[in-house]
């Protein structure tokens, strides 16, 4: 009977091994949805890390949440020192960084956001009136980093403008799957991280791109090993007059407004999704100019318009627009 | 040599002993079809697709999707009312200000996902699929 204790036991603890390894999770975090999918025998605690770390990012860069850094920086006064930490410093130079990769990525529009009624905590999605001219020039003169003046010494930021704002949210979601990423990789067989769309994962998974018109998908792709992050002009947006604004802000003050061949959604695949995600951003604004850009970082990137779609980079994508 | 004796004749009887006996065989058979039954069970045992419901991150309901029904939770912000027609489920109706939910119509596929933000609820179709994929796009901010 000795034998058949040690064959149950044996069976047993395969068993637990099959049912335990793999973890899902759903939750809400910068605004958006996530979800988790770990293979791993430490997937709850793995997840719980992920998550706390998440959660510990949205505590310093929301633009909403009170006593957040950035939103003590955005409601301090001319001069006001606002303490800072090194996530924040991090962070904002890797801000900094992006911004040099095209002019046109600016964590510094947070204001003509909010004037456009954008932010996440004022969008409702229906516009009554649109800013004027003078209103979006006076804006620009303090959307830049010009405005804002770092002590690392002292570990303090302080604004030289009280209007001037900063939004990290162009590019966090993908920070933040990245981050994700660097936690679980070492520890898992398979995983899966979607943060609100942006997604990695180390499995071969196909990918399907949201209809921006629409109900059901617009292309699919494999995605292996990689990251994917997806901007569109679907969502945040209003009609004024006849005419579409989308929550992307050019360089010119204005929102990025479809035109003949401009992008209405874009997809971009590669193996950072922070780049991906800033990419994103970048294509919706300059179109086809970004194309030396996008590729020349190694990267590929879906992009529909109203009437047709084109490809940046080497990344098959099986399209149906 | 009546020590070497004795061992010989242990020997002897433990190699004439058989590994396993009748009811050692009975034993182990009846364990493994219990276990297979218990995975069958656990993994794989309702073979249609179903849609889990989440509120606040917490698992709240898993709904078959092989019987159409309507239905409405009320103890979810939003009072979401739901809808299962032909395999595949929607939100047809929520006190939400975007109704981004709303719209994303009906899913049905596995790892399709219907996501209100206003009110954190989350639908995610679990189905055993060769067809399964992720979504990029759609649902970025409340």
């Amino acid at each position: 009977m000795k034998k058949c204790i040690i064959i149950t036991l044996i069976i047993c603890t395969l068993c637990v091994c099959l049912i335990g390894c793999t973890e899902s999770a759903e939750g809400y975090v910068f605004g958006t949805f996530y979800s988790t999918e770990l293979s791993s025998n430490a997937a709850s605690s793995l997840t719980d890390e992920v998550v706390s770390v998440w959660d510990d990012l949205d505590n310093i860069f929301s633009t909403s949440i009170t006593g957040s850094i950035v939103y003590n920086i955005n409601n301090a006064n001319s001069n006001e020192l606002v303490a800072i930490d090194t996530d924040f410093l991090y962070i904002w130079d890797l801000a900094v960084s992006m911004s040099e990769l095209s002019a046109v990525f600016n964590p510094w529009y947070f204001p003509l956001v909010e004037l456009w009624g954008f932010s996440p905590d004022t969008y409702t999605g229906v516009a009554t009136s649109i800013p004027t001219d003078a209103e979006i020039t006076e804006t620009l003169s303090y959307c830049s980093a010009d405005c804002f003046v770092i002590d690392r010494a002292t570990m303090t930021i302080t604004k030289t403008d009280s209007r001037a704002q900063i939004d990290f949210g162009a590019f966090l979601k993908g920070y933040a799957v990245d981050v994700g990423v660097d936690i679980v990789q070492d520890s898992c067989d398979e995983y899966l991280i979607n943060v609100g769309g942006t997604i990695a994962t180390n499995r071969n998974l196909t990918v399907m791109v949201t209809n921006p018109r629409g109900s059901g998908y617009v292309a699919s792709f494999t995605l292996d090993n990689e990251a994917v992050a997806t901007s569109g002009d679907y969502e945040r947006y209003y009609i004024y007059d006849d005419v579409r604004y989308s929550h992307i802000i050019s360089t010119n003050g204005y929102p990025s407004i479809c035109g003949d061949n401009m992008p209405i959604s874009v997809t971009v695949v590669g193996a950072s999704a922070t780049y991906c995600d800033t990419l994103s951003t970048v294509i919706m604004i300059l179109g086809e100019g970004a194309t030396e850009l996008v590729e020349s970082l190694g990267y590929s990137a879906l992009v529909i318009t109203e009437d047709s779609y084109y490809v940046m980079g080497d990344k098959n994508f099986d399209v149906n627009w | 040599m009546t020590s070497t004796g004795n061992s010989n004749e242990l020997y002897s009887a433990y190699r004439a002993k058989k590994a396993f006996t009748k009811w050692d065989i009975v034993a182990i058979a009846l364990i493994l079809i219990i276990v297979a039954v218990c995975l069958i069970f656990i993994l794989g045992g309702d073979d249609g697709a179903y849609a889990d419901i989440y509120y606040n991150g917490e698992l709240i309901l898993s709904v078959p999707l092989d019987e159409d029904a309507e239905f409405t939770l009320y103890d979810v912000a939003g009072e979401p009312t739901f809808s299962v027609i032909d395999n595949a489920i929607a939100i047809i109706d929520v006190d939400c200000p975007n109704q981004i939910c709303v719209h994303t119509d009906y899913i049905s596929q596995d790892n399709e996902r219907i996501v209100c933000l206003p009110n954190k609820i989350t639908v995610v179709i679990r189905a055993d699929s060769d067809d399964s994929f992720v979504v990029t796009g759609g649902v970025s901010y409340a």
